[in-house]
């Protein structure tokens, strides 16, 4: 465990010491602080428009973060050949990995801690008063992320660094809109639910196309599960049932992702 | 070994997934936190489309709400400019952007039942955005449910545009308990309640409603006049009406039309049609009906009432092979 925990801390340390860390996170910084200042735009809605751009430079800025992070993980220590080093003491490769994504994960937590306490101060100086619900998003935020980290930590066991991160990023597009494949592949259920009676029968294109579709909804981590900001900009209740289930998904995909790396990292020569 | 147990953990992880995430899915659709994607409107798209606006928006992400604003200035633009027609793709594509933008339903919904309405050249068209406008209010509504800026204007639309005058008050009583009133907000609503009873011809429900009112309004001319002018004109004739005594209830309107101040009033109109309705007598209800429609082109309830009992009548002649004894009055 000190083995893990040793290597967490080196990650966490080199991480903040990289430059474009601190470029993007200083740019995500500047950008919720003078949110105010752009909610002209939307008189009558600053107290929406705030927290619409907060959270939206939280999860831009934060996924930067964490895929330029996580992508650069495993090959920047072949490159450097640190990680001959690393392995050749007591270490085992799992160790190694967990360490690393541990590190990953506290570099996230800090950074979206940081962003997330600005979002709130200057939400709750617009709003007048604290919404426990931006905190909410705030949490959710941070877990989604970390989804992404452990995605981009993953591919970096095998893959080179512009595959990383170019896998990363669209794993996140389509993660993020997971729900709305769903409603593409299957357009009669929500048809029904909206009260609409013509249905339309299904050619076999549509039904392979759908079965695609299925498919990727399927594989992609559920990123938008994460995303309550339609609830909290109309006013509505986000429940605690709601978030408690989200993180559970979320710890339990981050699980997952961690040992499909160590599988991968098992037989991996360098 | 190792590698075994690992991948066993893998599929044990991944099969736990599934109900987990049919349970947030869930919970997602109750209590309306899926993402603002309008899937009539993917329904309708080829899916080359629909992934296309699907991929746009998530690329967007956090800054949907931004680009609608920069939208929304660009659609005050095309306004001043008179390219009315243009501003359409572009506010629905606003509301598709940031759909708890109210201000964005509320004007797409108006622009298309009156602006666009005016434009139309024959009565179907007319009537066509009239009801897409309904329509994109609808939708707006389902994105926000809590607005009474929506349901106050879905009423209004019905009440002075479509003429169906029972889903107006559908609307406004929806808009009634909403706790987001900016003064004035709930008398106004409470009034075009009881305005939309006394065309719809329901003169107990209209003179509840405005009694109702003195619990809101301490004070104020409107109610008090309106229930003075009820019991005096419409309180009688609905009585006798109701005793089936209709030839009085009708000596009695048509007496209230002799008036000189109530010669332009339509719910004089709307109640006499009512009693001959109730006698049977449909004919010359929908007479009085698009007669009076065809002088006041404001009152959208007569022109929809009129329409409405002549398509009735068209059906009750196919079916019977023609109607015998009634005639129609002027």
């Amino acid at each position: 465990m000190r083995v893990v925990w040793v290597i967490a801390r080196n990650t966490f340390h080199e991480a903040i010491r990289r430059k474009f860390f601190w470029v993007i996170f200083l740019f995500a910084l500047v950008a919720i602080a003078s949110a105010n200042l752009f909610s002209g735009i939307a008189p009558g809605e600053e107290k929406k428009f705030v927290f619409d751009f907060g959270l939206g430079s939280i999860t831009l800025f934060g996924m930067l973060i964490v895929v330029f992070l996580g992508a650069t993980m495993i090959p920047s220590e072949v490159d450097r050949r640190t990680i001959f080093t690393i392995l050749s003491k007591p270490v085992r490769r799992w160790q190694f990995l967990i360490g690393k994504f541990l590190g990953l994960a506290l570099t996230t937590l800090v950074t979206v801690a940081c962003m997330g306490a600005l979002l709130i101060a200057v939400h709750s100086y617009i709003a007048k008063g604290l919404d426990i619900n931006v905190v909410k998003a705030v949490v959710l935020a941070f877990f989604q992320l970390l989804i992404v980290g452990a995605i981009a930590l993953a591919a970096s066991t095998r893959g080179s660094l512009a595959f990383n991160i170019v896998f990363a990023v669209l794993v996140y597009f389509v993660g993020a809109q997971s729900s709305s494949l769903l409603t593409l592949a299957e357009p009669e259920k929500h048809l029904a639910h909206a009260h609409t009676q013509h249905v339309e029968p299904v050619s076999w294109k549509a039904y392979v196309f759908r079965g695609v579709l299925k498919t990727i909804y399927w594989l992609v981590p559920h990123l938008d599960n994460f995303d309550v900001r339609q609830a909290i900009v109309t006013d509505s209740v986000v429940p605690w049932q709601t978030i408690f289930n989200c993180i559970l998904y979320g710890l339990l995909y981050c699980s997952v992702l961690v040992i499909v790396a160590i599988v991968l990292f098992q037989d991996q020569e360098f | 070994m190792r590698k075994l147990l690992l991948i066993l953990s893998l599929v044990i992880l991944i099969l736990a997934q599934g109900p987990l995430q049919s349970l947030i899915y869930k919970q997602r659709e109750i209590y309306k936190l899926l993402p603002p994607i309008d899937v009539l409107v993917l329904y309708q798209l080829m899916p080359a489309e629909a992934i296309t606006i699907t991929l746009v928006g998530t690329m967007l992400g956090g800054f949907r709400g931004v680009a609608a604003k920069m939208l929304w200035l660009k659609s005050d633009e095309y306004w001043h400019s008179g390219r009315w027609y243009s501003m359409l793709p572009i506010m629905r594509t606003i509301t598709w952007l940031d759909p708890s933008f109210v201000q964005a339903w509320d004007t797409a919904g108006w622009h298309v039942a009156y602006n666009l309405r005016a434009e139309a050249k024959t009565e179907e068209e007319q009537d066509e955005y009239v009801r897409r406008g309904c329509e994109i209010l609808e939708e707006g509504i389902r994105w926000n449910p809590k607005s009474w800026q929506l349901l106050f204007q879905l009423g209004w639309t019905h009440y002075d545009k479509s003429g169906n005058l029972a889903e107006a008050i559908k609307w406004f009583k929806r808009a009634r308990p909403l706790e987001d009133w900016k003064p004035g907000d709930l008398p106004r609503t409470h009034h075009m309640i009881a305005h939309a009873y006394e065309r719809l011809s329901d003169i107990p429900m209209a003179l509840k409603t405005w009694k109702d009112d003195f619990k809101y309004e301490h004070y104020c001319g409107a109610n008090k006049g309106a229930v003075e002018t009820i019991t005096e004109r419409y309180v009688v004739p609905w009585k006798l009406m109701e005793q089936g005594r209709y030839e009085e209830a009708i000596a009695w309107m048509d007496k209230l039309l002799e008036r000189e101040e109530l010669r332009h009033s339509s719910i004089v109109r709307h109640v006499l049609a009512e009693i001959y309705r109730r006698m049977g007598d449909l004919e010359t209800a929908q007479a009085i009906m698009e007669q009076w429609s065809n002088k006041n082109k404001l009152d959208a309830g007569a022109r929809y009432k009129a329409k409405l009992w002549k398509r009735m009548l068209e059906e009750k002649k196919s079916s019977k092979g023609g109607l015998a004894g009634t005639q129609a009055q002027p």
